[in-house]
């Protein structure tokens, strides 16, 4: 049982990084963007692509940062001017339709067939009779790294203040002299660069295909919504519960499938936005 | 004198009658739908995208070749082929989405295709509806058995796979099966635990199945493994979730004393691929062996003029599709565009094909018992026997 909540620490630890990403930008445009999802899949293959056609580490860098700035702002001029209207249904569907094309452009450069960032055997860490694949405990060590900086950044920087001014009301932020739009912007670059972050771990985990990112914003997008849209921690939380106790029910019960774990992951979600709807550290809203 | 006139005319109109049916008599009726010199449209529905993309695009490139070599062939006068393709992307709803397309804008009365049996079975009922011939090269599902009149397959069923796997896998005393949730695996996977309760000795012990797009394995490999068994069967459909699943298994490096098993997915050598050596010793049960020298040289043909190899699809699925093309082709030059006739031919007729002799004797599925039973050594699948 010990393994298996090993692995589901990783793929919660994924869910997690993309759904901090998806806290980041909706704190700052309350728009859900599914687009995050798959820009973490197109940066992922721009790494793939710079390794397969062996440019030097520097042009790999140089490359996988220019994908995910140029993506980023793809991202914010889709939806700046509908989130300064307040159009936030529209910003979501743009965001989506952004992320099918993404996909479709990934499909048609790449094909559809899985492709691997590392051939071959992935290597493990063993400690004791336990193991993990490396990817995944850097996936683990960079998750817990960014969440903890995150958590830092909002909480005590001039910048975190200016983050939760603007997802308090953004138009009184704007009127003590907060530019809005330039926090916006840079939010949906940080926001593409740990999307990017998560594909390429995501990747090296499994293989690179070009639906790997929507998989990944779905389970995002619950963890967000049962981990209250407003808090990080309830954020961090709610990312590994709706991962590790479906496993471990799946690794547990005989005759209950991976096939069963969607229906697990919605009914753990229910049964949380159930006793606490407004996420898991909000207390409940004050009834005038 | 009238009446003498009439009578004349009477006899020269019976005359011509008769001239008439004596010439019919000998030459045969008018084909009302002859097709010389017409150029017939046909069908094809493959995965052209997603996980099984390599064998669909494989099959593509076969029926290419194949159809160019007929219209070249058939000169001015003899009937031409037109192939629309569609992509079934190894799924129902998509495979109907191609049915309906190719049958209602493309007017086309033959399919070649599915592939995968999700996208033949889904394409059967509607074939029925619309008295359009499905011709699979592939599809193996025991369920296309008796699915409808209009659906046939070229493939040997899944029933005879499942049935060689179970008697495989007799020998071991603890099993475990791990299955994708699509329609080729369910239907190999419900055969085999059908036919390994006729071996008392061996326990299932672990019976995972996964979803569709699924792409980590190790927790549920991590579950089998908790199970202790002798043996373990992979049964994932073709494609990245094939090379994901032996993957992350060889890196279980500290599981070992089991025996792994495997069908048509680790029988393609690009399932295997990612997986290295750890394949080594792995048994594989599936297509019966077809390599005669005929059907190399057309596949280095093929080779040649559609670039690439046809590494992935197999010698008997290439030859399959080979056969399908050629069925329907010479079925409809014989019969005209009329899926009727065709049917009736082909599922009366006896045939030479690439996969051998060609009978379907009023069933689906053509009639084949033999599957083979191959040992990956070396890093190729090597044929054990045919059985």
């Amino acid at each position: 049982m010990v393994q298996i909540l090993i692995y589901s620490f990783v793929m919660g630890t994924q869910v997690l990084l993309l759904a901090l990403a998806l806290f980041l930008v909706y704190s700052v445009s309350k728009v859900q963007n599914f687009a995050l999802g798959a820009i973490g899949a197109g940066i992922a293959y721009a790494l793939y692509f710079s390794i397969s056609a062996h440019l030097q580490i520097v042009w790999t860098i140089l490359l996988t940062i220019g994908v995910s700035v140029v993506l980023g702002i793809i991202n914010f001029l889709l939806n700046e001017r509908l989130t300064r209207k307040q159009e936030h249904l529209f910003a979501l569907l743009t965001s989506f339709s952004f992320a099918i094309v993404l996909e479709s452009l990934i499909s048609i450069v790449f094909g559809t067939d899985g492709k691997n960032i590392i051939p071959g055997i992935l290597p493990v860490y063993e400690f004791g009779v336990f193991q993990i694949p490396i990817p995944g405990l850097i996936t683990i060590c960079f998750g817990v790294m960014i969440a903890v900086l995150l958590f830092f950044f909002v909480h005590f920087t001039p910048w975190g203040r200016m983050l939760r001014a603007i997802a308090e009301n953004s138009f009184s932020a704007e009127s003590s002299g907060v530019d809005s739009k330039k926090v916006r912007f840079l939010v949906y670059i940080v926001g593409s660069f740990i999307a990017g972050a998560i594909g390429i771990l995501a990747g090296l985990n499994t293989a690179l295909t070009p639906t790997m990112g929507f998989q990944l914003i779905i389970m995002a997008f619950i963890a967000f919504l049962v981990g209250g849209v407003s808090d990080i921690r309830g954020t961090v939380i709610a990312s590994y519960l709706v991962v590790l106790i479906p496993e471990t029910i799946i690794g547990s019960l005989e005759g209950v499938s991976l096939n069963w774990k969607m229906v697990l992951v919605f009914a753990v979600a229910s049964i949380l936005l159930g006793l606490r709807p407004n996420g898991l550290f909000v207390r409940e809203s004050r009834k005038s | 004198m009238e009446q003498k006139s009439n009578k004349s005319l009477w006899w020269v109109v019976g005359l011509v009658v008769v001239v008439i049916a004596i010439y019919f008599a000998a030459t045969g009726s008018p084909n009302p739908s002859s097709v010389a010199g017409k150029t017939v449209k046909i069908g094809f529905v493959a995965p052209l995208s997603g996980d099984a993309a390599v064998l669909g695009q494989e099959m593509q490139k076969i029926a290419l070749y194949r159809v160019k070599q007929i219209n070249e062939a058939a000169g001015e006068n003899g009937t031409k082929f037109e192939v629309v393709y569609e992509d079934g992307k190894c799924a129902g709803n998509d495979a109907v989405n191609a049915f309906q397309k190719l049958t209602s804008i493309d007017g086309v009365k033959f399919i070649i295709g599915g592939l995968c049996s999700s996208e033949t079975m889904s394409m059967a009922p509607l074939a029925d509806q619309s008295q359009v011939l499905v011709l699979s090269p592939g599809s193996s599902n025991p369920k296309i058995e008796g699915i409808g009149k209009y659906t046939l397959s070229l493939s040997y069923s899944d029933k005879k796979t499942g049935e060689d796997l179970a008697k495989a896998l007799s020998s071991y005393k603890k099993v475990a099966v791990i299955t994708e949730q699509n329609e080729y695996n369910i239907g190999i996977r419900d055969t085999f635990l059908e036919d390994i309760k006729n071996y008392p000795s061996v326990s299932v012990v672990a019976n995972e199945t996964f979803p569709k797009g699924t792409s980590d394995f190790r927790s549920t490999l991590e579950k089998v493994r908790q199970a202790s068994p002798d043996a373990v069967l992979l049964n994932p459909n073709p494609g990245v979730t094939a090379e994901n699943l032996i993957r992350q298994l060889a890196e279980m490096k500290a599981w070992t004393g089991y025996k792994l098993f495997g069908q048509l997915a680790y029988l393609l050598d690009s399932g295997r691929a990612p997986a290295g050596n750890f394949t080594e010793g792995m048994i594989v049960i599936d297509a019966p062996n077809v390599n005669s020298p005929e059907l190399l040289a057309i596949e280095e043909a093929i080779n040649k003029d559609q670039g690439g190899t046809l590494n992935d699809l197999g010698h008997y699925y290439t030859a399959s599709t080979l056969d399908a093309v050629d069925l329907i082709t010479s079925l409809i030059t014989k019969d005209g565009n009329d899926a009727e006739k065709v049917l009736n031919d082909l599922s009366r007729g006896r045939f030479k094909g690439h996969i051998g002799d060609i009978a379907f004797d009023g069933h689906n599925f053509v009639r084949i018992t033999l599957s083979g039973k191959y040992l990956i050594q070396n890093g190729k699948a090597v044929l054990q026997s045919e059985q």
